[in-house]
């Protein structure tokens, strides 16, 4: 029997191609978006997911109340400790610093440029569970210099050799190799290359570090014996911050609070909105592409199901026969859904096929390294199990059910249902394909909207020809530079160099500062960034008030700040901020390392992503001994500038790689996850429109099939091409336009929740509402013309004949 | 074998009510080859189809062996059907995407036969209808008079003891009608019992009785043979 139906199928199949085609392609894309989705959606949610003790081990994160509040990823040096010490539900805890930045590693003369190298506590193998491949666990990271490698690195570093005891230079410190671990999984939220021990650090810094308990800089990992009572236990962090801070903000007469929350390690990926955090997944993406897939499932199904209605009336027959031959309901229902089943299996396959080929697409776009071999694994193979029998039975149930139905006698004498239109039930499938393609569509407008809007909002400063340069850590190379910026500061091509600490457009620190508020001093965390008198003119910043940095002026380094229009309308000094005192580097009553006045007042200048409102800035004189260079460049061509260059550099610091970005592309990066979304919105838009327009072009030809001797009558009786190809199209013109009117508000709603992300954003434009319709009009159109063009040549006699 | 007693049969739409048999009376015994005459829309063809178990009547009753089966349900007629009753078609009602071998196998398929028993009895009964060096061609490679003969080889493949057959020569040119015709009265001669709806007084002529209907009545019996004999 069901080779019977089997036989049955795949000829079928064979027999109408073309419609077999567009039903096994459209599953096959559909099933292919979901693999893709689900892989990305599976993977991260199953970030920090492999450590043992996970359900144990959460990290502490921190709302700092001053004038103002900062909630910040990083914590203080002392809070992991002093827990570990006082609280008996707390087993051990593990905190890293660093990481982000750039090290160089050195083996000899040669130079490594590496991220990802951490300080880290001697306790971090207890806590996570990363494979340490050699060394012991419990010393590896406890004496000072001393350096775990990953296996990777280890390789990169020192071939095929034993690591172990082996020196590496990282930075200006000379570290023993202790121990190699295994390459951490993809899945992990913290990346890691290697891991210093934390004694690494000189012990007055850490000194410091455990004294202040606002000088935060570590992400700490706790662990607690057991899993604990999350609200409980941050009650009992109240007092830990009233035992511990408060006494220390008193004695430093600061005016500030703690709040202490703990996060799961396996929830860490998703949390949003802390200052100083590792790039983070967004679960509301994973929602909206796990919705996306299933509604491209949907459509692919959908095309599947009127296929399969379409073609019911060839199919008639086989059912009165069949059941003249003495079949029940159920035989035919059992043939019919095997028979969807075998096509989604056969369409699993080809989906397979095409996973592969967008495999690489997909991971350029989503920056994640899949394979193919991936979705052999037990968890996507159940996946695709799952979508196979979902698909084939929700798809094929409602098939199976009409035409198992077919009465005998009727189907034999050639009465066919619903034989000649399109059926209700057709119709209202075919809105559900149009309203999520117009969806798609719109979204993909919408969304290029606000890319292109904050890629051309003016920021306050000049972003193009401007070339960020890390100068080497190397101190004795370090040495030789100044001669290199000399030349630099006096090539023709080169029209400014600034120095900074940080890169520029990579963000800011934020520090503790007190201002002068009603004549008193207040302390308040400012974002603030360190460089010299070139910063102003090299970003093109515009003095509103007073004066630039003066290098001349010996006390413009420890007396002076400039700050933004922004800071002066928010310290409450308006038109009047100039010789507004202020203090930074803050030391007990009252005293302060850097203690002067508001020399100027720049114009506000969007120093972070534009998710974030503007906010006070200072800029902070620092003229020597910093390790970033902003350089504007003459506009033009400057590929020959930049090739002198390297050739000078070069020479001056031979294994030192010149590593240089350039600022627009770096600000660019802030808004990476927005143009993966925006892309990966744009692929699966392509994918859904093709999926309609397939079924759309499939099903007009049966409408046509059907209706051909009407169209041979209306031919001899004089109608126009035009004419009957409206007569063909209309329904499907006015289901656009229903689509349309249901898909607007959902997409306003939509959008206007997305753009709540952003502090600056543009508003909703009717015209590209406007311009969705049309794209999705003439995508029809040109679905439609085929058939157009088809009527137009044929004779109407043969449609007649064809009766 | 079959009896139908007050058969009514009437189809209603929104504004016509058509009466397509009205109360209808007629027996045929087992062995007998009846044929079925009549205008158009007298109701040869509702009566086929209700004696096939395909359709229902909207009163009366029809005894099939004694027992009288016009209250059964779709399960049992379907049941009734593929033990007892073989169909012949005027369009032949071959599956386009079967072999002549798998469209005649079909109703063993639903009788649960094994595949070797098949194979055995389907070669068997395309030899006997001239047909077994066609087995692995589809149905639209044949002339009109094969494709009958693949449908009068299947509606006998499971040995039924009613065959029923509606105008089986209607499609078919003289000769392939009498070829057709001698195969019904061969199988008529081994024992099974034929209704046969026709239009054709000469298809007619290869029965032993014809009933004449009109307006979903019957109207005359009358024994071929005694015709021939006169």
């Amino acid at each position: 029997m069901i080779q019977n139906f089997l036989k049955i199928t795949l000829r079928n199949l064979a027999r109408n191609r073309s419609y077999a085609f567009i039903s096994v392609f459209g599953l096959a894309l559909g099933i292919s978006s979901c693999l893709l989705i689900f892989m990305y959606v599976f993977d991260e949610l199953s970030y920090d997911n492999y450590h043992e003790k996970g359900d144990r081990i959460y990290r502490l994160s921190i709302v700092n109340n001053f004038q103002g509040q900062m909630v910040t990823a990083l914590s203080n040096y002392g809070a992991g400790p002093t827990l570990t010490n006082d609280y008996p539900e707390v087993e051990n805890y593990v905190r890293f610093r660093g990481g982000n930045g750039e090290v160089q590693l050195m083996i000899d003369d040669k130079v490594f440029p590496e991220t990802n190298i951490w300080l880290t506590d001697s306790t971090v193998f207890d806590v996570m569970s990363y494979n340490l491949l050699v060394g012991e666990k419990r010393t590896a990271l406890v004496a000072p210099q001393t350096i775990v490698l990953t296996q990777s690195l280890k390789e990169k570093l020192f071939g095929s050799e034993d690591a172990l005891g082996k020196q590496v230079k990282v930075n200006n410190t000379m570290a023993t190799v202790t121990g190699v671990m295994a390459d951490l999984p993809k899945n992990s939220d913290m990346p890691i290359n290697g891991l210093l021990s934390m004694t690494t650090m000189p012990e007055q810094a850490r000194a410091t570090f455990l004294q202040d308990w606002f000088r935060i800089g570590f992400y700490t990992f706790i662990l607690f014996d057991q899993k604990p009572d999350v609200s409980d236990f941050e009650t009992k962090l109240k007092a830990f911050e009233e035992k511990y801070v408060q006494p220390w903000a008193e004695e430093n007469q600061i005016v500030a609070g703690q709040e202490y929350k703990i996060t799961p390690i396996e929830e860490v990926h998703f949390v949003q909105g802390l200052d100083f955090d590792l790039p983070k997944g967004n679960i509301s993406y994973i929602w909206t592409f796990s919705l996306l897939a299933i509604f491209i499932l949907i459509m692919a199904s959908i095309n599947y199901i009127n296929l399969s209605l379409a073609q019911g009336a060839k199919r008639a027959k086989e059912v009165g026969v069949r059941k003249t031959l003495g079949a029940m309901k159920g035989d035919l229902m059992t043939q019919f859904l095997g028979e969807s089943l075998l096509i989604t299996v056969i369409a699993a396959v080809l989906g397979l096929a095409i996973t592969e080929l967008l495999m690489n697409t997909f991971n350029d776009v989503t920056g994640k390294t899949f394979t193919i071999a991936e979705v052999f694994n037990p968890t996507m193979m159940f996946t695709l199990i799952g979508i196979i029998l979902l698909v084939g039975l929700l798809a094929g149930s409602y098939p199976a059910l009409i035409l198992s139905s077919f009465k005998p006698v009727r189907v034999l004498k050639g009465v066919i249902p619903n034989e000649g239109g399109v059926g209700t039930l057709q119709k209202s499938l075919i809105l559900i394909q149009f309203v999520f393609s117009l969806f798609m569509i719109t979204g993909t407008i919408l969304i290029g909207d606000q890319m292109e809007f904050m890629r051309t909002m003016n920021l306050g400063f000049d972003r193009e020809n401007v070339m960020i340069i890390s100068l080497p850590a190397d101190t004795n190379v370090g040495k030789r530079m100044p001669a290199w910026i000399e030349q630099l500061e006096n090539s023709e091509g080169v029209v400014a160099v600034a120095h900074t600490n940080v890169p520029t457009g990579g963000g800011t620190a934020e520090l503790m500062f007190r201002v002068e508020r009603d004549g008193v001093l207040t302390e308040q965390n400012i974002k603030c960034f360190f460089a010299d008198e070139h910063f102003v003119e090299v970003l093109g910043l515009d003095m509103l008030q007073g004066r630039n940095f003066n290098a001349e002026i010996a006390t413009d380094e420890t007396q002076a700040f400039i700050i933004n229009d922004y800071a002066a309308k928010a310290f409450g000094w308006g038109d009047d901020a100039l010789d507004k005192r202020m203090q930074w580097g803050l030391m007990a009553n009252g005293q302060a390392t850097n203690d002067g006045k508001v020399i100027g007042v720049m114009n506000n200048f969007h120093f972070l992503s534009l998710h974030k409102p503007m906010e006070p800035f200072v800029l902070c004189f620092n003229p020597g001994g910093m390790n970033m260079l902003t350089v504007r460049l003459a506009a033009g061509d400057f590929t020959k500038t930049i090739a002198a260059m390297e050739e000078e550099w070069n020479e001056l610091a031979p294994n030192h790689e010149f590593n240089f970005n350039f600022l627009d592309e770096l600000l660019d990066q802030n808004y990476q996850q927005e143009q993966s979304m925006g892309k990966l919105f744009n692929y699966f838009a392509v994918i859904s429109v093709l999926i309609a327009a397939l079924g759309l072009f499939a099903l007009l030809s049966f409408s046509i099939q059907n209706r051909i001797k009407e169209i041979g009558i209306r031919k001899v009786l004089g109608a126009s091409v035009a004419n009957i190809s409206w007569i063909l199209v209309r329904d499907f013109f006015y289901l656009l336009l229903a689509a349309f009117a249901l898909t607007t508000p959902v997409c306003i709603w939509l959008m206007n929740r997305w753009l709540e992300d952003f502090a600056y954003d543009t508003p909703l434009h009717p015209m590209s509402f406007v311009l969705a319709l049309l794209l999705a009009i003439a995508l029809a159109g040109i679905t439609i013309s085929y058939h157009v063009f088809r009527i137009s040549k044929s004779d109407p006699i043969n449609a007649l004949r064809y009766e | 074998m079959i009896k139908t007693v007050n058969l009514n049969k009437v189809y209603r739409t929104e504004d016509v009510e058509t009466t397509a048999l009205n109360n209808l009376s007629m027996e045929v015994k087992e062995g007998e080859f009846v044929s079925i005459m009549g205008e158009s829309g007298c109701g040869k063809s509702t009566l086929l189809n209700i004696i096939g178990l395909l359709d229902s009547p909207t009163s009366g009753q029809l005894i099939f062996d004694g027992t009288d089966v016009s209250g059964f349900g779709e399960r049992k007629r379907a049941e009734l059907r593929k033990r007892n009753i073989g169909f012949v078609f005027q369009s032949f009602n071959l599956i386009d995407e079967l072999s002549v071998f798998e469209n005649v196998e079909l109703p063993l398929v639903y009788l649960g036969k094994g595949k070797s028993e098949r194979k055995e009895i389907v070669s068997a009964m395309l030899d006997r209808v001239g047909i077994g060096h066609r087995a692995k061609h589809f149905p639209q490679q044949l002339s009109g008079g094969q494709q009958q003969r693949v449908a009068i080889a299947r509606a006998v493949i499971a040995s039924p003891k009613l065959i029923l057959a509606d105008e089986p020569t209607g499609n078919l040119d003289s000769a392939h009608g009498n070829e057709v015709m001698e195969l019904l009265t061969q199988l008529n001669e081994q024992g099974t019992t034929i209704i046969m709806v026709t239009h054709s007084q000469h298809d007619a002529n290869f029965s032993s009785r014809t009933i004449r209907l009109l307006d979903g009545q019957v109207v005359t019996e009358t024994s071929n043979r005694v015709v021939d004999a006169i």
